[in-house]
C-alpha cells in the first residue's frame, strides 16, 4: 500500500484480520522476524526486491497466527537465491498452521512437507507422504531433482 | 493503520489547506457581501455553494483510498467488514470535508447570529447527504478505474459537475440543483424549494448505492452493471423533480403572523426577524401607506412582509437588518410596479417610456429621492414627463398612477394617459 513501511503494512494486515491497533503493532514484528524481514521493518515497501515483497506478503499472511496457510505459487516469479531463500524461512517458520502450498516448481517439494498431492490432467495422480513420494524416483539421481524424477516415473506409471 | 500515517499518507490532509482557503475566499467575495441579513435560510443556503469545492476534494480524495484498498487487495483479505476497512480509511476525508463544511456555515452564520431560530438543519441534511454521495461517487471510481485513470475521471467528472453545469448556458437551469449546493439566496419572505432539496437527496443516495456495490461486490462486472441500473434511474427521477424549477429555486414561506392591535388603521404581518426593528420599521410603513393613500392609491390596510400571505395584504418585500428609512420606501415601490412586463413585446414597443416614468414618479412619492437628485438619471423624455406629473395635485398624481400601471401589461409604447400634459383627471372631465 502506498506510503506504508514494511511494519505498518503486516500491522494494517493485522488490523484488517481483526486485532485491535496496539496488538496488530506487536504482532507484525513477530511475523516479521519469523520471515527474516525484521531488520527492514522501517523501510518503504516501495523500496523492497521482489524477494523481500514475497516475504512481506508471508508474514501478512502469519500475522494474525491462522489455522491454515495457504500458499499458492510461492516462489513463482523469484530468481534461484530467492527461492532458496523462501524455502529456507518456509522450513523454518515457526507456526502451529497447517500450511498448504500449490506449486508447479518440483523444487519446492521437500521432507518438510509431511505430506503431497499430485494432480494429474484434473485428477489426483497421487496422495500420501512426502517420503514415499519421492522414493519413487530412480535409485542415484541427483538429490535435487529428485521430486521432478518422482513426478515423471508417477506419470509413466499412469 | 497508525493514525498519524493514516492522515500523513491521505490525499485530504494535503488538499484541506487549500480547501479551506477556498471555501474562506468564498465565503468572503460572495457569501458574507451579497447575502441577505439576519435570516438563517439564507445563511444555510449561501453556506451550501461551498460543496462545489468540498464535494471535488471528498470525491478524489474517496478515489485515492479506494485506489489504494484495490490495489492491497486489502477488501479481499480482511476478515473485518468491507465498510469497516473503508470507513477507517476515509477518516481523514470525513473530517477534512466536514471541517470544510463547519467553517462555511460557521463564517455564513456570522449573517444571521442573534436572529430568531437557527441553521436550516434540513439544508444543512442535505448538504452532507451530498458530500456523502459525492464522497461514494469517488469510491467507485477508485475500486472500478485503474488508479491514475481514476484520479483523473474523478476531477474531470466532479469539476463538470460542480463547476461547469451550474454556469454553462448550455445546460438547462434545473440540472445544478441535483447536486445539492446551489440553492440560490432565500429573502427572508421565501425558503429554498423542498423540491430543490429532495432531488439532491435521491441523487446523492443513488450515488451512495453505487458506491456501496463498489466496496461489496466481488467482481467489477457487478459494480458496473448495478451503476448501469441504479444512476440513470435516480439521476432521472431526481431530474423529473426539479425540472419545472427556474433560476430561483424558492418557494413563499408560510407561517407569518399578524398583529393583533392595528397601528395607526394599519394591520402588520411582520415576520420574527423583524422583531428587533420593529420600533424603527412600524413608523416608516405607516407614513409611506399614509403618503401613498393621500396621493388617492388605494391601498389594502393590511400590509404584510410575507408574499401572498395573507391573501388581500399589500407585499412590501423588506430585508431585516436593513435601514428603515431606505429599504421601506424602496419596498412600496417595488410592490406598486407591477410584476413583470410582457415579454412578447416586439422592440420598439416595449412600453419602457412608461415604466421609466411610473418607477421615477413611485420613487419621488415615497420619499426615497427627491425629483432634483433623480432628474439628471433620467432620459430627457422622462424627465420631461416626471416634472410635468409633480406639478399636478396629488390626487391627479394618482389617478395618473392608476391609469398607467396597467398599460405596463401591454405593448403600448406611446399611450395616451402617459404625458402628464395630456392627462385629463376625472375631476376635470
Amino acid at each position: 500500500m502506498t506510503g506504508l513501511t514494511v511494519r505498518e503494512q503486516v500491522a494494517y494486515h493485522a488490523w484488517a484480520k481483526g486485532e485491535n491497533r496496539a496488538d496488530a503493532w506487536e504482532s507484525a514484528l513477530r511475523a516479521l522476524r519469523a520471515v527474516n524481514m525484521a531488520e527492514l521493518a522501517d523501510r518503504s515497501v516501495r523500496k523492497l526486491s521482489g524477494g523481500q515483497l514475497r516475504r512481506v506478503g508471508l508474514a501478512q499472511s502469519i500475522v494474525h497466527r491462522p489455522g491454515v496457510l495457504l500458499l499458492d505459487e510461492p516462489t513463482a516469479g523469484l530468481d534461484p537465491a530467492q527461492r532458496n531463500a523462501f524455502r529456507r524461512i518456509l522450513a523454518e517458520l515457526d507456526t502451529s498452521a497447517t500450511v498448504l502450498v500449490s506449486t508447479h516448481q518440483t523444487g519446492d517439494l521437500s521432507d518438510l512437507f509431511a505430506s503431497v498431492i499430485v494432480l494429474a490432467d484434473g485428477r489426483t495422480g497421487y496422495h500420501g507422504p512426502t517420503a514415499d513420494f519421492l522414493a519413487l524416483a530412480p535409485q542415484g539421481d541427483n538429490p535435487e531433482r529428485r521430486a521432478e524424477a518422482a513426478y515423471s516415473t508417477l506419470l509413466e506409471q499412469r | 493503520m497508525r493514525t498519524r500515517k493514516r492522515w500523513l499518507t491521505s490525499l485530504a490532509t494535503w488538499l484541506a489547506p487549500p480547501l479551506l482557503v477556498m471555501v474562506a475566499v468564498l465565503n468572503l467575495e460572495d457569501g458574507l457581501t451579497f447575502a441577505t441579513r439576519g435570516y438563517w435560510e439564507t445563511a444555510s443556503a449561501k453556506a451550501s455553494e461551498a460543496i462545489a469545492y468540498i464535494g471535488i476534494m471528498v470525491a478524489l480524495s474517496a478515489t485515492w483510498e479506494a485506489s489504494r484498498l484495490r490495489s492491497s487487495g486489502m477488501l479481499a483479505a480482511t476478515a473485518r467488514h468491507p465498510f469497516r476497512v473503508v470507513a477507517a480509511a476515509l477518516v481523514p476525508t470525513v473530517v477534512v470535508g466536514l471541517a470544510a463544511t463547519a467553517l462555511s456555515h460557521g463564517m455564513l452564520a456570522a449573517l444571521a447570529v442573534g436572529a430568531p431560530g437557527g441553521p436550516s438543519w434540513r439544508i444543512l441534511a442535505v448538504n452532507l447527504l451530498a458530500l456523502l454521495g459525492i464522497l461514494a461517487w469517488g469510491l467507485f471510481l477508485g475500486f472500478v478505474l485503474p488508479p491514475k485513470l481514476s484520479l483523473a475521471v474523478c476531477l474531470a467528472s466532479t469539476y463538470f459537475w460542480y463547476l461547469i453545469i451550474p454556469a454553462h448556458w448550455a445546460f438547462p437551469l434545473w440540472l445544478r440543483y441535483l447536486s445539492g449546493g446551489t440553492l440560490g439566496a432565500p429573502s427572508v419572505w421565501e425558503v429554498s424549494d423542498p423540491r430543490a432539496l429532495l432531488a439532491a437527496t435521491l441523487t446523492a443516495l443513488g450515488l451512495f448505492s453505487v458506491g456501496a456495490v463498489a466496496v461489496l461486490a466481488r467482481d467489477r462486472r457487478r459494480t458496473l452493471v448495478v451503476a448501469a441500473l441504479v444512476l440513470p434511474l435516480t439521476l432521472a427521477g431526481a431530474s423529473m423533480i426539479v425540472r419545472p424549477l427556474d433560476a430561483f429555486p424558492m418557494v413563499d414561506r408560510e407561517g407569518i403572523t399578524c398583529d393583533d392591535e392595528p397601528v395607526d388603521g394599519l394591520t402588520l404581518c411582520l415576520w420574527p426577524e423583524f422583531e428587533r426593528d420593529r420600533a424603527e420599521i412600524v413608523p416608516v410603513i405607516v407614513d409611506t401607506h399614509r403618503t401613498f393613500t393621500e396621493f388617492g392609491l388605494d391601498l389594502p390596510t393590511t400590509v404584510s412582509a410575507g408574499r401572498g400571505t395573507p391573501e388581500d395584504a399589500l407585499w412590501l418585500p423588506l430585508q431585516p437588518r436593513t435601514k428603515a428609512e431606505e429599504t421601506v420606501p424602496q419596498a412600496f415601490v417595488t410592490t406598486l410596479m407591477p410584476a413583470a412586463l410582457p415579454e412578447s413585446c416586439p422592440p420598439r414597443r416595449s412600453p419602457d417610456l412608461t415604466l421609466d416614468t411610473v418607477h421615477a414618479w413611485l420613487l419621488v412619492t415615497s420619499g426615497l429621492v427627491d425629483v432634483h437628485e433623480l432628474r439628471p438619471t433620467l432620459n430627457t423624455e422622462t424627465a420631461a414627463h416626471l416634472d410635468r406629473l409633480v406639478e399636478l395635485p396629488p390626487s391627479a398624481q394618482g389617478e395618473w398612477y392608476q391609469a398607467n400601471r396597467p398599460v405596463l401589461g401591454t405593448c403600448s409604447a406611446d399611450p395616451a394617459t402617459l404625458d402628464p400634459a395630456g392627462f385629463t383627471p376625472t375631476e376635470q372631465r
